[in-house]
């Protein structure tokens, strides 16, 4: 034969073979790659957690890992991580934990792994995954020192709940801002004594999570101006403050400085309140009662009429792998499931909403929510704190569950009449110093 | 005071007083291996854990931080902060009423419980109920009974005529609520015991008692409650080293509020440890909770030299 | 008041009767209330149980129990705090009855004191170090490890239980004993024991429960095969839970087994006193 023929026959035929041997080598990634593995997940008791367990014979149908999920309230979660992580223990793969709150402590500690390695890594991520699918509030919360730590699971805040009938009974006019709310409290307690009027978190460390959007719609902050000091002492923060403690100690219930959302959700619930500022995450809890579905509204924390400040609080929890886990690579796999879009969708339904922008706007959201008209408000104030709000609303310091704490009894001392807000505030910045 | 009936020669498997013989069986009959087998496992169990403690209290350590040498520095800045001092006073305040409120309605209990006569296994079963429940448990029961707001105590309180109460939610009065909680889980405990030691005492004691004209409130006085005095001191002893370490019931019912009123020592470790990752601080703390108790065990167990022999 | 040990020299008169029947009454109504209403709420809805006023018979619902052994292993760990509950118990009982028989002869304080060590810190204190100890052990997860922690709750309360029984045997039986030719342990054995039992009966019950209801050892140490009921019922329990339902049905479910215990045990406990009997 021809030896340029013969040349250019072999070019043909090898270069046929790469081409042919090419779509193989790029479809590296495999759902089945670690088929017979067995991982250990660690969640805390959440709405999503409970749903993801529903859904794991799922993912083990899908890759042929076997998931031995185990679920612990919060408290009881937290010590079982931190006594297996401080012994570097494998005993863990996978667990969700709040950035917001432990994730500078933890990351600190060395106890994330560091997952971008995983995200960039085309043979072990499903190609449709797109991390930018997560809102950038959401995945910058989630990262530090450059290390994406956690992958968000939900979007969750507070919001304004409020129940029309009893207002439209009172002629009272919705609050539009945020000044208006101890207005129409006093109307609506001078129109009919017997109905409960608010009620919202009154235990030490929850507070903060329900009182900060007052601090920030009154144009304050719990940092001061240059943002290195605490700024609880500063007159629009003290502003937002009393505002708080003063609808719980005028119009609360009995006992206020005991209750957590357990006690706001039953008032809610039971129609013994007429609006509060509680968890989106307790939707679906509160919509279970006889008639809220029909008579609840929601909506965003008005904004300040002075300072014309909406900011809401609003941040995600995160699946994140284990340091010491020996399995990284098989738990990736549960993990970028767990948060796909695929999953995400199904988790509407539950009640918890979606941290990718995909989902949010996507057909099954949108059916859900054109179900029942408050499912409508409550997916229109989640997307709204998703894009406005923020996760931040402690002092500047990495020890955040602390200021809690401490901003927490400030306000319950206001409450309980022992000090006055800016006593409080003042006293409470003072040891909030002493936490940098 | 020791019983005014002489020490009867019959059996009495609980406490009555007798004067130590000197004579051959104090001599010559060696026991003391017996108790190396309890003595060893409990040491063994607990002397790494308490070396570890006391190691790690004499560093500033906290989570992601480098540990730094600081000695006896915890131990001091605890004695001087106002939150652990507060802790160590609720502590105490907490146990002396709890453990009063135990003890005398435990011994009220136990003593109505041996006089029944019909269906006594049941009867007593049912009677001692109470702590067979997880503090969790009795934890949570207790937040949801006794919320003002929605709690069912104030709702039936409220059919009588009475005002609603604060219960755990009292600034002031939080911890008498929390002793009469955890009275009425344990107060059957000591029951129990009580029960038991009432069973054990001999007839012949009670039989003299009445030929000698002793009976009904000055026979419980002066011949039923000192033979029970080293039960009582058993019971005192066991739910000593558990109320001194208090946590379960404040941890779920109050979070240690309103404010800090219902924090215990031991919720205040916790929180240090579990909550706050300041690991040294909470060591100290945990050291600290720890000989506190120690040195009441002791001094009960110097009671029981007086009571028992 | 009349607080007759079974004398039957006293007869009470009619309206001390009644006053004790009353006693009674109070004491049981006290007693049960709180758990007819935990038993009640296990049956309702979560939105139900904490209306106001009370309904109180709402259609009964199974599906709190039927969300508890769907959503958790109970069953398994049920079964789990059995083996760990008698396991510790025993082991509690075994080194405790030799323990109280020697301190009591030789009335020491210092070693009652010292097996007390492991209540008096509290349990948070074990719980890493006992986690790395125990998994360099390689025994964390397992049986062993879980009875060994708990042993060191059990050793302490039966052995102080034991105590006021020991030293209620009268001395002069033991050195009658020893008179008569018997080994140490056979003293133990065959005279002193049966004084003791219902000494141990209380042990025994109060070992169980106490090992039964601690939470914070296995919450770390125990592996998923090797979980306890109350470990696993802190699905439901804890600050911040709105499922008031299962939460009871758990809360009523862990309390079984142990009140079947007490009411098995009760019998032997009531009637061990006719075993006591010695002639002086």
């Amino acid at each position: 034969m021809n030896p340029v023929i013969r040349t250019l026959a072999l070019a043909c035929a090898t270069s046929g073979a790469v081409l042919l041997s090419a779509p193989a080598r790029a479809q590296s990634f495999d759902w089945k790659h670690f088929d017979g593995e067995t991982l250990n997940v660690l969640l805390n008791n959440h709405p999503w957690s409970n749903a993801i367990r529903d859904l794991a014979p799922e993912f083990s149908a899908k890759t042929g890992i076997k998931l031995r999920i185990e679920l612990l309230n919060e408290d009881p979660q937290r010590a079982r991580l931190g006594t297996l992580l401080q012994a570097k223990s494998s005993d863990i793969d996978v667990f969700n934990s709040l950035q917001i709150r432990e994730g500078a402590v933890y990351a600190k500690a060395g106890w994330y792994a560091d997952l971008t390695p995983f995200v960039s890594n085309r043979a072990l991520t499903a190609p449709d995954f797109n991390l930018e699918d997560f809102g950038e509030g959401l995945r910058k919360t989630a990262t530090f020192g450059g290390k994406l730590v956690a992958l968000p699971i939900n979007v969750e805040g507070p919001l304004f709940y409020w129940r029309s009938d009893i207002f439209a009974k009172c002629k009272v006019e919705v609050p539009a801002f945020l000044e208006d709310i101890p207005l129409a409290a006093a109307k609506l307690k001078a129109c009919d004594a017997g109905q409960g009027v608010w009620a919202s978190r009154g235990v030490r460390n929850a507070i903060p999570y329900a009182m900060a959007s007052f601090v920030f719609n009154s144009g304050g902050d719990f940092k001061s101006a240059d943002k290195k000091q605490p700024g609880l002492c500063q007159p629009k923060t003290i502003t937002g403050l009393s505002m708080y403690a003063d609808l719980l100690k005028n119009y609360g219930p009995v006992g206020a400085t005991n209750q957590s959302f357990p006690q706001v959700v039953e008032l809610l619930g039971q129609g013994k309140i007429a609006m509060t500022h509680e968890s989106s995450n307790e939707f679906s809890n509160i919509m279970k009662y006889p008639g809220r579905e029909g008579d609840l509204q929601i909506k965003v924390l008005p904004k300040g009429r002075d300072s014309g400040i909406s900011k809401p609080v609003a941040f995600g929890f995160g699946l994140s792998i284990s340091e010491y886990s020996k399995k990284k690579e098989a738990a990736w796999y549960f993990v970028q499931w767990a948060t796909s879009a695929e999953v995400e969708t199904k988790l509407v339904a539950k009640g918890v909403a979606p941290p990718r922008t995909s989902v949010f706007a996507g057909p099954a959201m949108k059916n859900w929510a054109g179900e029942k008209p408050v499912r409508q408000q409550w997916a229109d104030a989640l997307r709204e704190i998703s894009r406005t709000g923020t996760g931040d609303y402690a002092s500047p310091t990495d020890r955040v569950p602390e200021t809690r704490e401490i901003i927490g009894r400030a306000v319950q001392e206001v409450v309980l009449g022992q000090k006055t807000a800016k006593e409080a505030a003042c006293a409470a910045d003072i040891d909030l110093a002493k936490l940098q | 005071m020791k019983s005014i009936v002489a020490a009867p020669a019959a059996a009495s498997p609980a406490g009555i007083a007798q004067r130590p013989h000197p004579g051959l069986g104090q001599r010559s009959l060696s026991l003391a291996w017996m108790m190396w087998p309890a003595v060893s496992f409990v040491g063994a169990m607990i002397v790494f854990p308490l070396a570890y403690a006391v190691w790690i209290s004499l560093y500033d350590a906290s989570l992601g931080a480098e540990p730094r040498f600081v000695g006896l520095g915890n131990y001091l800045g605890l004695l001087r902060d106002p939150e652990f001092r507060n802790a160590f006073k609720v502590t105490w305040l907490l146990y002396a009423a709890a453990l009063a409120m135990q003890l005398v309605l435990g011994t009220w209990l136990g003593v109505v419980l041996n006089g029944v006569r019909w269906a006594r296994n049941l009867v007593c079963t049912i009677a001692i109920t109470p702590f067979m429940l997880p503090p969790v448990v009795v934890g949570m029961m207790a937040m949801v009974l006794l919320d003002p707001s929605v709690g069912i105590v104030n709702w039936l309180i409220g059919l009588i005529g009475m005002p609603p109460q604060l219960w755990l939610a009292h600034p002031t009065w939080v911890l008498a609520s929390v002793a009469l909680v955890d009275t009425w889980q344990w107060a059957p405990f000591v029951a129990l015991l009580v029960l038991g030691g009432l069973q054990s005492l001999p007839v012949s004691v009670f039989e003299a008692a009445e030929v000698d004209g002793v009976i009904g409130w000055r026979r419980f006085v002066f011949v039923t409650l000192p033979l029970l005095g080293p039960t009582l001191l058993t019971a005192a002893v066991l739910r000593s080293v558990d109320l001194l370490r208090f946590f379960d019931l404040v941890f779920i019912a109050t979070r240690g509020g309103p404010g800090n009123a219902s924090t215990t020592m031991n919720m205040y470790a916790y929180q240090q440890g579990f909550e706050f990752s300041r690991f040294g601080w909470a060591s100290a703390s945990m050291i600290t909770l720890s000989l506190v108790v120690l040195c009441t065990v002791v001094v009960f167990a110097r009671l029981r030299r007086a009571v028992s022999w | 008041m009349s607080t007759v040990p079974a004398s039957p020299l006293h007869r009470r008169s009619p309206s001390a009767l009644l006053l004790g029947r009353l006693q009674v009454v109070l004491m049981l109504t006290l007693v049960l209330l709180p758990i007819a209403w935990m038993l009640l709420a296990s049956f309702k809805h979560s939105v139900d149980v904490m209306t106001l006023p009370p309904r109180l018979f709402t259609a009964p619902t199974l599906d709190n129990y039927r969300e508890l052994f769907g959503r958790t292993d109970f069953l398994h760990n049920t079964w789990n705090s059995l083996v760990v509950a008698f396991g510790a118990t025993l082991l509690g009982l075994v080194l405790a009855i030799p323990a109280a028989f020697a301190i009591s002869w030789h009335r020491m304080t210092w070693p009652a004191t010292l097996t007390l060590f492991a209540r008096m810190a509290p349990g948070t204190l074990f719980l890493l170090p006992w986690f790395v100890l125990f998994s360099k052990l390689d025994l964390v997860g397992s049986y062993t490890v879980l009875i060994l922690t708990h042993g060191a709750i059990t050793v302490p309360v039966a052995l102080w239980t034991l105590l006021p029984y020991f030293d209620g045997v009268p001395r002069a039986l033991i050195e009658s004993g020893q008179i008569d030719g018997c080994r140490p342990h056979a003293i133990l054995l065959r005279i002193v024991l049966p004084l003791v039992v219902p000494g141990i009966m209380v042990a025994a019950i109060l070992c169980f429960v106490f090992t039964w209801n601690y939470f914070l050892f296995a919450l770390a140490l125990s592996g998923f095969d090797t979980k306890t009921a109350i470990v696993a019922s802190f699905n439901f329990v804890g600050e911040g839970v709105t499922n008031w339902g299962a939460l009871m049905a758990a809360a009523s479910m862990i309390a079984m087994p142990p009140l079947v215990l007490a009411l098995l045990v009760q019998r032997r406990l009531v009637s061990g006193l006719a075993l006591g009997a010695v002639k002086g």
